[in-house]
């Protein structure tokens, strides 16, 4: 591992391209409205003067973006992603579920404070990049340090490094005692939050774990012919519309909430104001705790359902005397 | 007419099944409200039906499969029972009643188990009254 | 049966499970089979697998075969039946046999139980719950034959006419799978069994338990009904002369053990063995748990029971030389088998077989299966005390032997019919509800029922049937499905799975897809379970509503196929995987086999002799010679994998030789034969000091006469059994008794310090014999090792004696390591990650039959390829003994057998088979994670699943992994559950 100061990053980046670590990067830019920023794979590095590197693209998570862009192959030469840490948990995850080809694809994250007006911002716990090809700190310093194996022509510098733990262990501390707080409040009217839902999926469509091709949820499956729809309305005193809500968010957290990064983008999207990403963080927390599992993390630890032990989850199992 | 819950009996095609044939041959009876669907295996039964059932206002559903390592697919069952844990650890969260959800492994002998399983489950479901989703 | 027929029919004696998986290979393979069941019916005979089954599960499947040949007309089975004369030359046996067929036929039988109500004498007696079923026996003492029961009988299974009948039969080989000969009271006289009230034995738990497994209830006193506190386990093999062990017998025991604690915890749980024999990681889990949960283990020297007043029992027992007491409330007895001495004898007779020693039947020397006398094979208990999982591989073994005297294969399964092309008409439901021969009327009202069902959506005929599992009324209901134009079918009916094969047949010539019917419990999940009229009523119909959507969303299919490559790739030299290459090239097969080293032989090639004396250098140059004659077998030696693509059937291995010229193989099936290693051994300062061996130096030394020391201290289980090598090596034990032979016979004092004596089966003649002739045995804690000084001539060693705690000095010139082996661990790494078989953490293959988790169930599952065509066999699997590393690489030749010499091979459920839809797999690989049989891959160019549909097996598990829903099984597509989930609900 080295270290590098670095006093601008969109120098860095430059730098990247110049000492040819990377030819292309993906990184926030202005939009061509200019009043938003996307995501934007670049091979001109004069376009990094135009661009935001830590800025958060609204109801996009850029791994799922890279999904899509390695999905008939690696991509042909080295290409620098700029990412979140949730966006970065996403793109390992994504690598576990064979969506993301990670061959030539180099990740740089910075570590995030988070953003305004993103209430899942405020309740992060994981925001430092771990595992990231490399890792930009500033919390707690001046200026930007370089964590990375690469190998660059800087000079190395791992000066001023302790102030990094204990802004982390601050900022640590009142995030947890955020989500701590939102978690039971949240947690009392779960229920409830969801009853606004007008069925749009748009959560679903911007996750980047669900990657299906056709939700389960969307599928023909679900649609019943007319006398169904008769019996189960005099089954459940009446059937409301649009039907399959509830259904829809638990079936949707059951199949992929062990895998959710928790980036938030589901809930900025969501018209109805669900918080939906907060609901899955009330949900996911609790399988991750059940299965031992942190998304995003280790490419070595299988996905909860793929695995299983012999001996376990017996509260689950009833009993019989 | 009294209310009688609305139950589900999932069992997979080996053990559970086999359980309900033992059960038939030994002579036993359990409440007829309890409905029997086959699945090949319990591994092979996706939580996204229980969890319609449950939505759609199932009093209660039950689950058999084969003992962990007996499942005639050797390893269904213990994908089977991570898939309920996960299910029910939601169902739960949200504050919705998981245990109308049960699971309980029956062998392909265990006609008296299952029959037991039936009644108790049904006694259990009607202690808890109807499923209001 | 004509002569022709007879050269490819085999004879089996006795039902066994080695008889029962020979009937299911050669089946398989084409062959006939007879089968002889000495009792009335299917069970009557007790069999191994529930006496001895270490788990408290389920077992029926281990019967399948008979269910299944029976079927095809491959298997005949005879009851009542007997060997009387056996005549004729290998290859062309005249057998006379007797039998006489059951008056009630159980295939035919559909319980209406009308015989019983008829019956004036009350003669017609009913064996309940054999398997999923009751059987109707007429006892002789009692029938006059008034001929009542046969009138009233509705499906002609019952006929009074039977009678014992002699017949010759050709068979080209003979099969001698007697049953296991369990002990009883006399036998057990020592434990008071059947004499005390507390006493039983844990198979009496297992069986009186199937209808609920084990549950307190099963533990209460038979004396007085309450559930004891205080209750002993005894492993009577141990204490008892006359029973024998078998590998399994003492996990049995601290398995039970701790379902009990895990039951009741509160209880006291002893149990008392003198050397606890489980090997392998299973076992040891499961000894670890036993202890961790407060299991008491006392391996005393012997044991005596008496009975107190107050019905508890008074265990005295021998530790170390001291008697000592202690009072149970409960004892279980885990017991062994007895030698089949009645049985040899008659063999003796009739066919000039031998016996061995002990009275069990004599097996030829490297050979699993061979009686003395050619054409006749023998297995399981027969031959030896045996566990459930050799008893099934050596039925495999025998299928691929007695292949040398059969002729053609004869059977072929059946060609179903053409079915209808449904796709372009209307869904029309016909509901066809069989009244079990007016057995339903009284017990459910059917007509109404019929009435009833005529109004649900899509259907539309109804019908009531008499019956549907009779061969006539299978022929009358097919002929009744066509002509009533439907095409969809509900037959309401019984238990799909005893009689699946006949339902589904019926819809076949009805020209009906399998996938466009529903087979609907009306028995099991109506009429038998309940007792409301009414209610049985609606509860049919909404069984019949779920039905009918599921059929509505039915999409037919003609079933899926791929093709299959006949040649084979044996990975290692040693003795197994030259024993696989020897097998299968014999039979036709073109073998590949590929050597790390330069030359072949393996480990045991190091060896000169086993603990039996036999010449084991002579037998593997046998080996050797064979495999460089053999056409069929390639040889190359240095040479290792670089890389395995594909999966069974179509494998494409990459190698190179010298490391230098690459060649590429492609191959049907692989047999990973990595062998093993002697363990490095680090403490007790070997290395430094030149007195102290390993065994096998020691072999070395002595036979370059480089040994003379005059006393020797042999130290078992030098780092194994421990938390990282958490197995018994399984030969460390024989070889240090056979060492300690040779010395004493030199005059050489030897004293050998053990932990356990793992001396199963006939192994216990060789620790008397060392007893007698004066080897000194000091048992040590399982976590106290002796310790060894360095003096001036030798060594000293102290050790704590086990029961007494005595601390012993021995002063020896020499010391001998125990060291046991170890995998090949490099190798299998890079096998398991090319060919998707998992190791178990100390590097051996994880589809070993570990005493516990698969002992059971996947050895009687009849799915060869269920590790896609990769068989890891000898010691890539576990530890074992060069016989039965042999008996790993014949069995898995007998399982390859069954595929490698067809060229396409179609899944075996014909058309339940899982699939991808492509449009909307997004490659994920879920599927792939899940699948037991690796029967599903990712294509990497188009990035989506594959199915290889011979490996699926059907279960679904796929289906519920895929997040998109591209994975589906046409008989449980997502909306036809959901829609009968629906109607259920109601
Ligand atoms: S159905 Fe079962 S056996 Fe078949 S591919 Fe799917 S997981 Fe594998
Ligand atoms: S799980 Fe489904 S989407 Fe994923 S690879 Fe398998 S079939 Fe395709
Ligand atoms: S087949 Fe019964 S649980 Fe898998």
């Amino acid at each position: 591992m080295k270290y590098y100061k670095v006093e601008n990053v969109k120098d860095f980046l430059k730098n990247l391209m110049d000492e040819k670590i990377v030819e292309a990067l993906i990184l926030p830019l202005k939009s061509y409205t200019e009043e938003a920023y996307n995501p934007f794979l670049i091979k001109d590095k004069s376009l990094i003067d135009k661009s935001e590197p830590f800025t958060f693209c609204k109801g996009i998570n850029t791994a799922r973006e890279v999904s899509k862009l390695t999905f008939k192959g690696a991509l042909p030469f080295k290409t620098g992603i700029v990412l979140k840490p949730c966006e970065l948990r996403a793109f390992r995850e994504l690598i576990k579920l064979n969506q993301i080809n990670p061959e030539n694809l180099v990740t740089i994250c910075c570590d995030c404070n988070g953003f305004e007006d993103r209430e899942i911002c405020e309740m992060c716990v994981d925001f430092v990049p771990d595992y990231a090809d490399v890792k930009i700190l500033s919390l707690g310093l001046e200026g930007y340090y370089i964590e990375t194996d690469l190998e660059l022509q800087l000079e190395e510098n791992s000066g001023n490094l302790e102030n990094i733990e204990k802004e982390i262990l601050k900022i640590l501390d009142e995030k947890r005692k955020n989500r701590d707080k939102k978690l039971s409040e949240i947690k009392s009217n779960l229920k409830d939050l969801l009853k606004n839902c007008i069925s749009c999926h748009n959560c679903m469509r911007v996750c980047p774990i669900c990657f299906c091709q056709e939700c389960f949820f969307d599928s023909p499956a679900l649609k019943n012919d007319s006398v169904t729809y008769l019996m189960r309305a005099s089954r459940k005193n009446g059937l409301d519309f649009p039907e399959n809500k509830l259904l829809f968010h638990l079936g949707r957290m059951n199949h992929m909430s062990v895998s959710c990064v928790n980036c938030g983008v589901c809930e900025e999207v969501c018209p109805a104001q669900i918080p939906v990403s907060q609901i899955f963080v009330a949900a996911g927390d609790e399988l991750k705790k059940l299965f031992n599992y942190q998304p995003g993390k280790s490419l070595e630890d299988k996905i909860p359902f793929t695995c299983y032990q012999h001996d376990e989850l017996h509260d689950f199992e009833k009993e019989y005397k | 007419m009294t209310w009688e819950p609305k139950i589900v009996y999932i069992m997979c095609s080996w053990c559970g099944s086999g359980g309900a044939e033992s059960a038939s041959a030994y002579g036993l009876k359990y409440p007829e409200n309890i409905k029997p669907f086959r699945v090949w295996c319990t591994g092979g039964l996706d939580p996204a039906y229980i969890l319609r059932a449950f939505l759609e206002g199932a009093d209660g559903i039950l689950i058999s499969g084969c003992h962990p390592g007996d499942c005639h697919y050797d390893t269904g069952n213990y994908f089977a029972r991570r898939r309920l844990a996960a299910l029910k650890t939601i169902l739960k969260t949200f504050g919705f009643d998981e245990d109308r959800v049960w699971l309980r492994w029956v062998g392909h002998s265990e006609g008296k188990r299952l029959v037991d399983t039936a009644i108790e489950f049904n006694e259990h479901i009607k202690k808890l009254g109807p499923n209001k989703i | 049966m004509t002569a022709n027929q007879g050269k490819s029919t085999v004879l089996v004696y006795g039902t066994n499970m080695s008889g029962y998986r020979t009937i299911y290979a050669l089946g398989k393979l084409g062959y006939k089979t007879i089968l002889l069941n000495r009792g009335k019916y299917v069970d009557e005979v007790k069999n191994q697998v529930l006496s001895q089954l270490p788990l408290d599960l389920c077992w029926a499947c281990a019967f399948g075969p008979q269910r299944m040949f029976v079927g095809l007309g491959a298997l005949n089975v005879f009851y009542s039946a007997d060997i009387l004369e056996i005549k004729g030359t290998p290859g062309n046996y005249k057998v006379k046999i007797k039998k006489k067929d059951p008056y009630v036929n159980n295939f035919i039988c559909t319980e209406c139980n009308k015989c019983v109500e008829v019956c004036p004498e009350g003669a017609i007696e009913v064996m309940p719950k054999v398997f999923w079923e009751n059987i109707y026996l007429i006892n002789e003492e009692k029938c006059t034959k008034c001929g009542k029961c046969e009138e009233i009988c509705p499906t002609g299974a019952l006929k009074l006419d039977k009678k014992e009948e002699e017949l010759e039969v050709e068979v080209a080989g003979i099969v001698l799978s007697p049953e296991y000969v369990d002990v009883d009271k006399g036998d057990l006289e020592k434990f008071g069994y059947k004499v005390f009230k507390n006493v039983l034995k844990n198979s009496d738990i297992v069986r009186g338990n199937i209808p609920t497994s084990f549950v307190l209830n099963s533990l209460k006193r038979r004396s007085d009904g309450k559930l004891p506190q205080k209750i002993a386990i005894i492993v009577t093999p141990q204490y008892n002369n006359i029973e024998y062990e078998d590998f399994n017998t003492t996990n049995i025991a601290v398995y039970r053990a701790v379902r009990i604690k895990e039951l009741h915890p509160s209880a006291d749980v002893t149990i008392f063995m003198r050397n606890y024999r489980g090997f392998g990681k299973g076992a040891y889990k499961i000894y670890e748990r036993a202890k961790e949960i407060g299991v008491k283990i006392i391996k005393a020297d012997d044991v005596y029971l008496n009975e107190l007043e107050n019905n508890d029992l008074e265990i005295t027992y021998k530790l170390a030389g001291k008697q000592n007491k202690e009072n149970y409330e409960f004892v279980i007895l885990v017991t062994g088998q007895k030698a089949p001495i009645e049985e040899v004898k008659k063999f003796e007779k009739l066919c000039k077989i031998k016996g061995d020693n002990h009275g069990f039947c004599y097996i030829e020397p490297f050979t699993n299966n061979k009686t003395n006398i050619p054409g006749i094979y023998a297995g399981g208990e027969f031959t030896g005390p045996r566990g459930n999982p050799e008893t099934v591989w050596e039925g495999y073994d025998i299928a691929q032997d007695i292949l040398d005297f059969l002729g053609k294969p004869v059977v072929s399964p059946p060609q179903p019919p053409p079915f209808r092309d449904v796709s372009k008409e209307e869904v029309k439901i016909g509901v066809f509800l069989c009244s079990c021969f007016g057995k339903f009327n009284d017990k459910i009202d059917i007509e109404r029922l019929k009435d009833e069902a005529s109004k649900i959506p899509y259907v539309t005929h109804v019908e009531i049937l008499n019956g549907a599992c009779t061969p006539q009324t299978i022929q009358e209901n097919a002929k009744k499905i066509r002509e009533s134009g439907v095409n969809r079918v509900i037959l309401a009916v019984c238990t799909p799975l005893q009689k699946l094969m006949k339902f589904r047949k019926t819809v076949m010539m009805g020209g009906l897809n399998p996938l466009l019917a529903e087979f609907l419990r009306l028995r099991e999940d109506v009429v038998n379970v309940h007792e409301d009229k009414e209610k049985k009523l609606e509860k049919a119909l909404s069984l019949i509503r779920a039905a009918a959507l599921k059929l509505k969303y039915a999409l037919p299919f003609p079933g899926a196929s791929d093709k299959f490559h006949g040649k084979a790739f044996v990975i290692g030299g040693g003795v197994a995987g030259m024993e696989a290459a020897i097998r299968l090239a014999k039979r036709g097969v073109q073998v590949t086999l590929i050597e790390k080293s330069d030359s072949l032989g393996g480990i045991a090639y190091r060896l000169d002799s086993d603990i039996e004396g036999r010449d084991l250098k002579k037998f593997i140059e046998s080996q050797i010679k064979e495999i460089k004659r053999n056409e069929n077998i390639k040889v190359y030696l240095n040479s290792e994998v670089d890389s395995i693509k594909g999966y069974a059937g179509n494998f494409k291995i990459i190698f190179s030789e010298n490391k230098k010229i690459t060649h590429i193989e492609d191959a049907g099936v692989i047999f990973i034969a990595t062998g093993a290693k002697i363990r490095e051994v680090s403490s007790y300062f070997y290395g430094k000091n030149p007195n102290i061996y390993t065994q096998l130096d020691m072999e070395k030394a002595i036979n370059e006469g480089k040994f003379s020391a005059k006393s020797v201290v042999m130290i078992q289980c030098v780092g194994s059994r421990n938390k990282a090598y958490p197995y018994c090596s399984r030969i460390c034990c024989s070889q240090a008794l056979k060492n300690a032979l040779r010395l004493r016979e030199k005059g050489v004092e030897v004293t050998i310090l053990y932990r356990d004596l793992k001396l199963y089966g006939f192994k216990e003649d060789y620790y008397k014999e060392a007893v007698n002739k004066g080897v000194n045995f000091i048992r040590f804690y399982d976590d106290n090792y002796p310790k060894a000084g360095q003096t001036e001539n030798g060594f000293k060693i102290t050790v704590k004696e086990y029961g007494t705690d005595e601390e012993k000095a021995i002063n020896c010139d020499a010391l001998v390591l125990s060291v046991g082996i170890r995998p090949d661990i490099e190798t299998n790494k890079k096998l398991s990650q090319m060919t998707g078989i998992k190791l178990f953490e100390n590097g051996f293959f994880a589809i070993s039959p570990g005493p516990f988790e698969e002992a059971a169930k996947k050895l009687m599952k009849p799915f060869e390829l269920q590790t896609n065509g990769v068989f890891p066999i000898g010691m890539a699997l576990s530890p074992r003994t060069v016989d039965e590393s042999l008996l790993t690489a014949r069995q898995a030749v007998g399982q390859s057998l069954i595929f490698l010499k067809k060229q396409r091979l179609p899944a075996p459920n014909g058309v339940f088979v899982s699939e991808v839809d492509e449009s909307k797999c997004v490659g994920c690989g879920y599927c792939v994670e899940v699948c037991p049989y690796n029967a599903r891959s990712i294509d990497e160019v188009k990035k989506k699943a594959v199915v290889h549909p011979f490996l699926c097996d059907s279960c679904g598990a796929c289906v519920v992994a895929c997040p998109s829903g591209a994975a589906f099984i046409r008989d449980l597509q997502d909306k036809q559950v959901i829609a009968s989930i629906d109607a259920l609900l109601g």
